[in-house]
Parts: C-alpha cells; structure tokens; sequence
C-alpha cells in the first residue's frame, strides 16, 4: 500500500521562468529555472524536486532542485526544450504541491543565444536523458 | 555473570573534555585554505555514477572536543598525557541540521579517549552559509578536515578513524569510505556508523574492496527519511538505512531500529514527526550516546566486550532504564550461508547451499523467492511494506485443518560438518498487515536441525530474540516489515536434555523451520546461515582482552 501524501497547506504558489547559465560538471549549461515562489521551503533529508504534469503524466524533471537562501523560492533546472504547457508541480515525495498558473514555456525569458560563449553547453532533453539515464 | 558496563555512562579514569573549534580563520592561521572548494552531486539518484557535479565552496569550521586531564582546556597541546595518541571521531552532520548540537556526545567521546569533532557542512552562497550540501559533497568535505585535525594534534592523532554521519551525513559515510579507497587517500577509516541515514545518492554499497564494519541506527517514526515509496524507476528501493545495511557485506554489520525514534530526536528535538507518539528526545540521546560509544571503543580501541550489545544479547542499563523497543539485525562474515536467496530467478526449491528446499505439502501456498520490495507497482515485490533492498523468503502457514507447516533445506554432503560454528542464525520479519498474522503479538516457530542418525531438535526463535510486532505507526503505508536477527547458539541442539537425542553436529543433513507453535502466520526470511557467533562466546573474549590489556 503506498504512502499517504498529503497536500501542503493551501496556499498560491506562482512561478516565473528564466534561462540562467549554471556551472555544472566545471562547465557553463544554459538551463531554464523554474522560481517558485509563495511559501516556505524546508531543508530536509530528502532531496526536493520539481517537475512539469500534464494531466497525471509526467512530461519533464528538473535536473536539479535547490531553495533559495532564504527558504522562500524553490529553484527548478530544467532543459531548454522544456515542455509548452503542463502544470508546475513541487515538494517532497509525501508533500507535493502545485504552482496556481498553469507553466506556459512561451513565458520563459530567453537569453541571446548570440551572447552565449561558445563553451556554454545548451541542455536539451536529450542531453539529460543521456546524462542521468531517463 | 557478566556485568556489562555502560557505555552511555562509562568515561576513562580522570579523563575532562578539552574544547578546541575552528573556523575558516583558524585554519588559514595553520597554513592550510580555510575555504575550500568540494565537488558535490546535483541531486538525488539512482545508478551509481549518473550524476553531475556542482562545486561548493566551503568554510572549515569545526567544533572538537578532546581528552584533558583538567576541565577547561581549549589548547589541544595540552590534550591529556594518559596515553601516547587517541583515535579520531568525526560527525558529518545532515541537511539542515546544526553542527554544534553534537556537542553531548562530542563531550562523551573525549572522556571516553577519543578526539571528537563535528564539521560544518554548510556552504557560501551569496555571501552566506546556507544548507543543500548532497552526500558526495559532504563526503568531500570530511577529507578537506583531516589535515586541519592532524596538524593541530600531530602525533596526538592515531590514523584510526571512525566516522559517524546523520541523514545525508548518514549516506556520506559510505562514500568516505569508497573515495578513501577509490583514490588511495590511505586513511585508515576503522568504523562506520549512519544515523538516520538517506539511501538516495547512487546506491552506496558498503562492500570489498572498502568494506568497514558498519552500524546504522534508525527510528520506526523517522518523519523525514521515512521510507517513502519511490519516485520513479529505475529507484526501486524504499531509501532508508535497511537497504545500507543490506548492500553492505564482507565485514562485520548491525542495525538498531528503534521503536517509536524520529529523524531528528537523536540529536535535537522530534520537529520531524511530533504528532505520532515519538520517544522523548532525551531517550534518544540516551541510545545514541551509549551505541555510538560502544561501537567506536569496539572498533577504534579494539574492545570486543561491546559485540553483545550489536549482537542483541546484551543492552546497557541506560538503554534498558528507557524501556525502549530495540530491534537487532547483525552479521559477521564468515559463516556457512544455508540460503540467502540471492540466486537468480524465482525458484525456491533450490538454496545457495546446493541442497532442495521442500514443505511437503504442509504449507498452503508455496513460499515466494524475490525481492521483499520491488518498484514499479505493477512488480511490487514481495511486500510493498518491507524496507529492505534485497530478496528474501516469504512463507505463509495455516495449521487449522490440522497440519502443521514445515520447510526443510538439505544440506548437501560436503557441508554437512557444522561443528566449528557457534550458532544458527537468520533474519526474519511478520509480514505487515497479513490476516495471518494475530495483531498485536510478537510471533513463533522453531529452528531445527537433523542429523544423518534422523535424531533431530527445534529450539524456538523466542527463546532467544523476538519476531517483533512491526511498529504501528499512524501513516500505515510508512509501516514496515523490518526484519530482526535471531541466534540460536549450536550448543541448543547438543545439551542434554531428558528425552531429546542430541545432534550430531558434524553430520547435519536438514535445517528446517517448524511453525506448529502458532497456527497461522506469514513471514519473511533472509541469511540463513551457521555463523561463528554465539551467545556469550564474544562478550567472554571481550573481558578476557580488557584484562590483558589493563
């Protein structure tokens, strides 16, 4: 019998979207951040994640997942070819929550590809599916 | 009768705790980087190696506490003169915890003659320090701190360590021990324990050519590493302690899990899960510190009059004054493995011995060989409740319509000699939540062997330890079907009794399970073996070598 989860506290999440470059494996990566914002963010044990649904389907996982200094921003890496639309979802395995506003990757701020150094490695889906293996 | 003494309490003749932390400052003013840089992983995984590297930036600071022959000593010149050298513990705490609330049991361990710290694993960002350390990161972290404590204490320092993690800290000790071997750092890592630990950073498994004897401490009500049911594959363990200490092999192993302990109460305060009844976080601390004791002075002092306190026979008066339920699972290498179910493919009928398993038609289903859990849930495993990260054995019996269940393993000619071993042992659990199983009761059955002469004896698992009530936590998908190790010493099946034929022990020719004292229930079984270990024989070594030493 799985666990029972339990949805955070009601509260309205929102996210915003951004191409950063990350230093990953001692190396530049254009990746899109996914910054929630809207409630209190624990340090635990366990690692938090991110992720985008579509309907019960999981489309895209973060790379990685951090929280801000302050506890206050959940910070999502995700590949540059992210998925259109899907819903933010966030938290810990007995803890999800959902960001109130749909995820519409029209809404991501975009970085001048031109701009970019020529080391900087653009992370596609692909890229991570070889990386991490799923 | 051996009186044990408490660790929990014990403390060397004369011995104070000296006091000496650093910082990032301190550590620059010995000449060494007070802020390092350490590869860390970007998150949680699960093949070994599938990971990507984030550098970390980190300030070395360090609370340490050492032996001193006065109180009030802060300058490790002055560490106490009662010996030559003292062996090195360091804590590498978790994820949002606080390096200083170590201090009780760093106090301990230096009136116990060991030099203790704990390290910070927070890193800058921002300007600030901040948490989210992974476990390579801290493991990375424990290395960048050796050569601050043997420049500071020099030839004070034994190269005899024991590393003790909690949480991600817990997980990290596992890595310390790899990187250590993996990039012939040549430390000499004596001792392993994790608190609490995660299970999420690559699949760690303590083994050869790195193996280190290993002790995992973890609480039934842990609110965080809980035992949650994993994300997605290829995760298909439920990341906990259990599954450490099933991967770990080829060097002595225990658990303790602890009823009713949280994630946070062994050190703190029960902010984890404070709601489901918990232990009082003084109780905790009580088991940690008198564990913890006992498991470095056994392996960094080589005192083996501890080994009964990790093999379930004996428990210390601090402990047992908290009427804590404890529950035991240890192994020793060495032994004659009759079955560990490790073979490929699901075939009970045959054991790692080379002998045929049969019940003869007294079960009413046939066992179930596989892995306890399994994931996705279309390939459960076993049990969706079980722990642990590796197969196993799952038997049900109904004795109702009058025929009592037996499982018999042959052994095979060759092994037939078990003489040289001291004891019987195996690991078992209730299946949780089985209507086969009578709530609330701790359940029975019997281990027996038979001889070439057909002479044989059962001797019952209660007569010497308990197949516990799994605990009764109040999110039922996080109860848990964690097994225990039972030992039945040889000498069972070979006393004189009135009635009884003995064993002939060097021509054993069955082990069986004979489960006529209940009449019904389900388990699971794990590593039955004959084992060197036996009730008694380690602690009576134990006091032997005190004596000579003293």
């Amino acid at each position: 019998m799985p666990p029972k989860r339990t949805r955070a506290a009601p509260a309205t999440f929102t996210w915003r979207a951004q191409e950063v470059v990350q230093t990953v494996d001692h190396k530049p990566h254009l990746v899109v951040q996914i910054s929630v914002t809207g409630g209190v963010f624990p340090q635990r044990a366990l690692v938090p994640i991110m992720r985008i649904i579509q309907g019960k389907k999981v489309v895209a996982y973060s790379w990685f997942t951090e929280i801000s200094n302050d506890g206050r921003t959940l910070l999502g890496h995700f590949a540059t070819d992210v998925p259109a639309l899907g819903a933010v979802e966030f938290g810990y395995p007995d803890q999800l929550s959902r960001a109130s506003a749909k995820f519409q990757a029209k809404s991501i701020k975009r970085l001048d590809r031109k701009r970019l150094g020529r080391d900087v490695v653009d992370v596609t889906t692909e890229y991570l599916k070889r990386k991490r293996g799923y | 009768m051996l009186t044990l003494e408490d660790p929990g309490t014990l403390v060397d003749p004369g011995l104070f705790a000296g006091n000496w932390n650093y910082d990032e400052n301190v550590v620059a003013g010995l000449g060494l980087a007070g802020t390092v840089t350490v590869d860390d992983e970007n998150t949680f995984y699960a093949t070994p190696g599938a990971f990507s590297i984030l550098t970390r930036d980190v300030r070395l600071k360090a609370h340490v506490l050492f032996p001193a022959d006065m109180p009030g000593v802060t300058n490790p010149a002055q560490i106490s003169t009662t010996k030559p050298h003292y062996p090195l513990v360091v804590i590498v705490h978790g994820n949002g915890h606080d390096y200083t609330t170590y201090d009780f049991l760093l106090q301990h361990l230096a009136q116990n003659g060991f030099i203790a710290a704990s390290i910070d694993n927070r890193f800058v960002s921002g300007g600030a320090l901040v948490h989210g350390m992974h476990g390579l990161g801290r493991a990375n972290n424990f290395f960048e701190h050796l050569p601050v404590l043997k420049t500071k204490f020099g030839v004070k320092v034994e190269d005899n360590i024991g590393v003790m993690g909690h949480s991600r800290g817990g997980e990290a000790v596992l890595k310390i021990a790899r990187l250590n071997q993996q990039t012939a750092l040549g430390h000499k890592i004596k001792a392993l324990m994790s608190l609490a630990p995660t299970d999420q950073y690559g699949r760690e498994a303590l083994q050869a050519p790195y193996a280190t004897p290993y002790f995992v401490l973890y609480g039934s009500r842990d609110g965080d590493v809980a035992g949650w049911y994993p994300w997605f594959p290829p995760f298909d363990w439920r990341m906990t302690g259990f599954s450490l200490y099933d991967r770990a092999g080829d060097a002595p192993k225990s658990t303790a899990f602890v009823y009713r302990a949280t994630h946070n109460g062994f050190i703190t305060s029960n902010s984890d899960n404070p709601g489901d009844q918990p232990l009082p976080p003084a109780t905790q601390q009580t088991i940690v510190q008198a564990y913890l004791t006992a498991f470095f002075r056994q392996h960094l002092r080589g005192e083996r009059r501890w080994n009964g306190m990790f093999a379930n026979e004996l428990q210390p008066a601090s402990v047992a004054a908290t009427g804590a339920e404890i529950y035991m699972q240890h192994r020793t290498p060495g032994g004659k493995v009759i079955d560990d179910f490790q073979t490929a493919g699901t075939n009970w009928k045959s054991s790692t011995i080379g002998g045929t398993v049969s019940h003869g038609g007294t079960l009413p289903v046939d066992p179930s060989k596989g892995r306890l859990f399994d994931f996705p849930p279309t390939n459960p495993g076993l049990d969706t409740q079980s722990p642990h990260d590796t197969k196993g054995l799952k038997i049900r019996w109904d004795n109702t319509g009058g025929q009592l269940g037996r499982l018999v393993w042959t052994i095979p000619h060759a092994h037939r000699n078990v003489k040289k071993f001291g004891a019987l042992s195996l690991r078992v659990t209730q299946k949780e939540g089985s209507a086969s199983n009578v709530a609330d009761q701790p359940h029975d059955f019997a281990l027996g062997l038979t001889d070439s002469a057909h002479h044989q004896r059962a001797i019952r698992a209660s007569a010497f330890g308990e197949v516990p009530i799994p605990d009764q936590r109040s999110n039922s998908g996080l109860r848990k079907s964690a097994m225990a190790t039972i030992v039945v010493p040889l000498a069972m099946y070979t006393i004189k009794c009135l009635g009884q034929p003995k064993v002939d022990l060097e021509k054993i020719v069955e082990f069986f399970l004979d489960f006529s004292l209940k009449s019904t229930g389900e388990i699971e079984v794990d590593d039955i073996e004959f084992t060197h270990c036996a009730r008694g024989t380690e602690a009576d070594e134990g006091e032997q070598d005190e004596k000579e030493k003293d």
